[in-house]
């Protein structure tokens, strides 16, 4: 019994402390990005940014100054590209889903309207993040059990607490499937922006092929399959064709 | 006569001109003339081959100033005999007087050059400047010009107040026809604000009984420093028809071309008197100005607005008020207004109105005061400062609810568009691709919740089963029960020690084996020791001790430390 205690404590600590991640240099380096950003070195914090993530290690909010210095440089592709991944990070940031339409705004092409994507457009706008999500199963989980064993130890007959916790197993599961579906957000399709300026879309993943349409920088796609140094985007219903894989990068 | 006769009748006289020889002459429309008045002088050709008469004046120019004053052709037929000639007109203007002589005058006609007869001039001197119309009291000013057409500037008050009103009035008096709107340039004002008047109408005067057409300009000068300032001198270039243009059958052909006239003011210089020492709060209004305050309400609800109108209203130049300010209000919080100017230019007076608003809200319940509003001028009539105060505002607040006025409602301007700013605090960095690890250490406590929560399920049934079981509890109490006793007996002498040793002792074997504790016999303790596979020997023996101890005080000096020996017993016992 004392043993199993002593494990349980190491994992909820090795847990924890895992949590702390990254050294001092990356902080330095973001630090003076956002010191060049502030003093209107949009280039200089650019690059202080960019040598963060060259080091590996990425964070919602470093992605988001990123995408703003980008765009304060002019250049729409790369900042609407960083503040995706900022919002793939931290769905639930404000300043980068204003600043993306922003973005957006400025892009040449008109998105037209995707069915696809559109069907889950509404339950996007309470999506918590994948970290939010599981923190608040946990603790409407443990909520449950811990009414649950209440009730075991002779609560049973006050009623409240069967509505309390048949609520929090109720949220747990609501949170279950708000997890299930982060996942299938982030995970179950890849996406894209054009970075180039314009770009030819054609029929098949060869020049010989018919261009079926072109795209600007900062048109965002779906990733549908890759094929020698070809790609396959889906940016609408009818959208949908090949582009060179240097011409966009993935979110 | 139509036009196309008249044209015959043209080409007639010019066929006619060039079978007669041309025929030069000179003439004046007079001898004598004053300086300053004029002559004209007539070149005549009488036939000819229609050309005009052209003349060389660089002689004349010395002693006259020569302005070309157009020309006519006329033709006549008499007894059936037609004759032309051509007319060249100049204005001679002497420069001074004596006696001149025209010519003789060498006049090109058509490529030939005739001679003019001499014609001897007499100018005089010019008499004294008309007088000039009596200037109203307080008027200072000057006249130039001749009797006939002369000019006045006039200030209504040369000895204003700094800052206070001078108007400068240029006054043109004719008898002649005026062609044209007269050319104005304006005096210099140097040291003045300048404020543009409306001019009067045209009108009619009579000065020593000479009827003058009068035109008026004006002018409103603030001077702006005190001492000797100067108005520099107006320009009026007229175009007049004074007369001595003839007219003749055809002169419908004909603009009247006049002659012009350059007239010039004198410098007006006024001497301008300092303001007295001004008293505090005097920011620069002078003028003769009113002061209205009001307020659209006197009974409000604390929180809610009351609006405080203020004008100030009357004549004066209103750049000099400055700023409209309410007194100190602790108790209100004020939002002015800005400041709406309205200049009036009535009657030759600069002046207007300052309204400004100021928007009250009660901080406090209860009566409040807005003291009154005070603009302290200097009133050049009176030659002293004014201190204009409206009335002080009484307010009945009544309590609201807390919620302050905040102005007037409307939506929010959008003014421009940006991204929103960076981030600035520390980020808690993560290996790239990484976007699952944070969510999947919370999964992985998961299960500490249900191992939880079945730990206490199985504890709960544990415990509900023992607790049905009064035996079980006795028994497992047993131990602890016995050393209660030991523990009580601590310091007590052997007699007693070995009393409570042998009592705790039997206490255990009664609690373990479920058995009453009074009448516990050596045989019972034995065969439930023994069934249990103890040794009861050595616990009987104690018991023997200790009983021999507790009846027979003379062994005390044998037997050690009764209760640390019982409590290994029970240790014993304990033993599974």
């Amino acid at each position: 019994m004392r043993g199993g205690t002593v494990l349980i404590l190491g994992l909820l600590l090795g847990a924890l402390s895992a949590t702390s991640a990254g050294a001092a240099d990356p902080q330095e380096a973001y630090h003076e990005g956002n010191v060049l950003y502030q003093n209107g070195d949009f280039a200089g914090a650019v690059a202080a940014y960019e040598e963060v993530l060259a080091g590996g290690v990425t964070a919602p909010e470093l992605e988001y100054n990123l995408a703003n210095a980008y765009l304060k440089e002019n250049q729409v592709g790369k900042a609407i590209l960083h503040y995706r991944r900022a919002l793939r990070l931290d769905p639930t940031s404000e300043s980068a889903r204003a600043n993306i339409d922003y973005a957006r705004s400025l892009t040449q092409d008109v998105k037209p309207e995707d069915s696809r994507n559109a069907r889950w457009t509404w339950i996007r706008r309470f999506r918590l993040g994948p970290q939010t999500a599981a923190a608040l199963l946990f603790l409407a989980f443990t909520g449950f059990c811990t009414m649950a064993g209440l009730r075991i130890w002779g609560w049973k007959r006050k009623a409240w607490t069967g509505v309390l916790q048949g609520t929090l197993g109720g949220l747990a599961l609501l949170l279950a499937a708000a997890l299930v579906f982060e996942w299938t957000e982030m995970e179950g399709h890849a996406e894209g922006v054009i970075l180039a300026s314009e770009v030819e879309v054609h029929a098949g993943p060869a020049d010989t092929y018919t261009v079926s349409f072109r795209l600007h920088e900062g048109t965002e796609a779906e990733l549908l399959r890759e094929s020698e140094g070809w790609v396959e985007i889906r940016v609408s219903d009818r959208l949908q064709g090949w582009v060179r894989k240097d011409t966009l990068a993935a979110v | 006569m139509n036009r196309a006769a008249l044209l015959c009748l043209m080409f007639l006289v010019a066929l006619a001109g060039r079978a007669v020889a041309a025929e030069v002459t000179a003439s004046v429309d007079k001898n004598r003339v004053q300086t300053g008045g004029q002559i004209v002088l007539t070149l005549r050709v009488e036939g000819g081959g229609g050309d005009y008469p052209n003349a060389d004046f660089t002689s004349l120019q010395k002693d006259f100033e020569v302005m070309s004053a157009g020309t006519t052709q006329r033709t006549s037929i008499v007894n059936g005999r037609m004759t032309s000639s051509r007319e060249r007109r100049y204005i001679l203007v002497p420069k001074t007087a004596g006696q001149f002589t025209l010519g003789p005058l060498d006049i090109r006609v058509g490529g030939e050059t005739h001679t003019t007869n001499p014609i001897t001039i007499t100018v005089t001197s010019a008499p004294p400047p008309p007088a000039p119309p009596p200037l109203t009291e307080g008027e200072a000013g000057n006249t130039t010009g001749s009797d006939a057409l002369f000019v006045q500037a006039t200030v209504d008050n040369p000895h204003p107040y700094q800052y206070e009103q001078v108007t400068l009035r240029i006054r043109l008096y004719t008898r002649y026809q005026l062609l044209d709107n007269p050319g104005y340039t304006e005096p210099t004002t140097q040291g003045f604000w300048k404020e543009n008047l409306p001019a009067p109408d045209l009108r009619v005067e009579t000065v020593d009984g000479v009827r003058y057409n009068v035109l008026e300009t004006m002018l409103a000068l603030f001077p702006t420093k005190p001492g000797e300032l100067t108005i520099g001198e107006a320009v009026l270039d007229c175009s007049v028809n004074d007369g001595s243009q003839s007219r003749d059958a055809f002169s419908f052909f004909q603009r009247p071309s006049g002659h012009r006239v350059v007239l010039r003011t004198k410098p007006v210089t006024i001497n301008v008197q300092p303001l007295p020492p001004p008293p505090a709060g005097f920011q620069g209004a002078v003028g003769e100005y009113r002061l209205q305050v009001r307020a659209d309400t006197h009974e409000v609800v604390q929180g809610e607005p009351v609006t405080v109108d203020v004008s100030l209203s009357g004549t004066g130049h209103l750049r000099t008020v400055g700023e409209i300010e309410l007194p100190p209000l602790p108790d209100f919080r004020s939002y002015p207004s800005e400041e709406n100017q309205e200049i009036t230019r009535n009657r030759g007076l600069i002046g207007g109105e300052i309204t400004k608003q100021f928007v009250l809200v009660p901080l406090k319940a209860g009566k409040l005061t807005v003291p009154p509003l005070r603009v302290v001028t200097f009133s050049p009539s009176q030659k002293e400062y004014r201190v204009l105060e409206g009335p002080p505002i009484e307010l009945e607040v009544t309590p609201g609810s807390g919620m302050e006025a905040r102005g007037s409602r409307g939506d929010i301007e959008l003014l421009g568009r940006d991204i929103r700013f960076i981030e600035l605090g520390d980020p808690s960095f993560r290996p790239l691709g990484d976007r699952w690890s944070r969510a999947l250490r919370w999964l992985a406590l998961l299960p500490l919740p249900t191992l939880a929560l079945g730990g206490a399920w199985f504890w709960n049934r544990r415990m509900e089963a023992q607790g049905a079981n009064a035996v079980w509890i006795r028994r497992r109490n047993a131990g602890k029960t016995a050393r209660s006793i030991l523990r009580a007996a601590q310091g007590k002498d052997k007699a007693e020690s070995a009393a409570e040793a042998a009592r705790a002792l039997r206490t255990f074997v009664a609690d373990r084996y479920d058995l009453p504790a009074a009448g516990l016999t050596p045989d019972v303790i034995a065969g439930h020791l023994t069934a249990d596979g103890k040794d009861a020997q050595p616990v009987l023996a104690f018991l023997d001790r200790c009983d021999a101890v507790r009846f027979a005080p003379q062994e005390t000096a044998t037997g050690g430390d009764f209760l640390k020996e019982a409590e290994n017993h029970l240790a014993l016992l304990e033993e599974k």
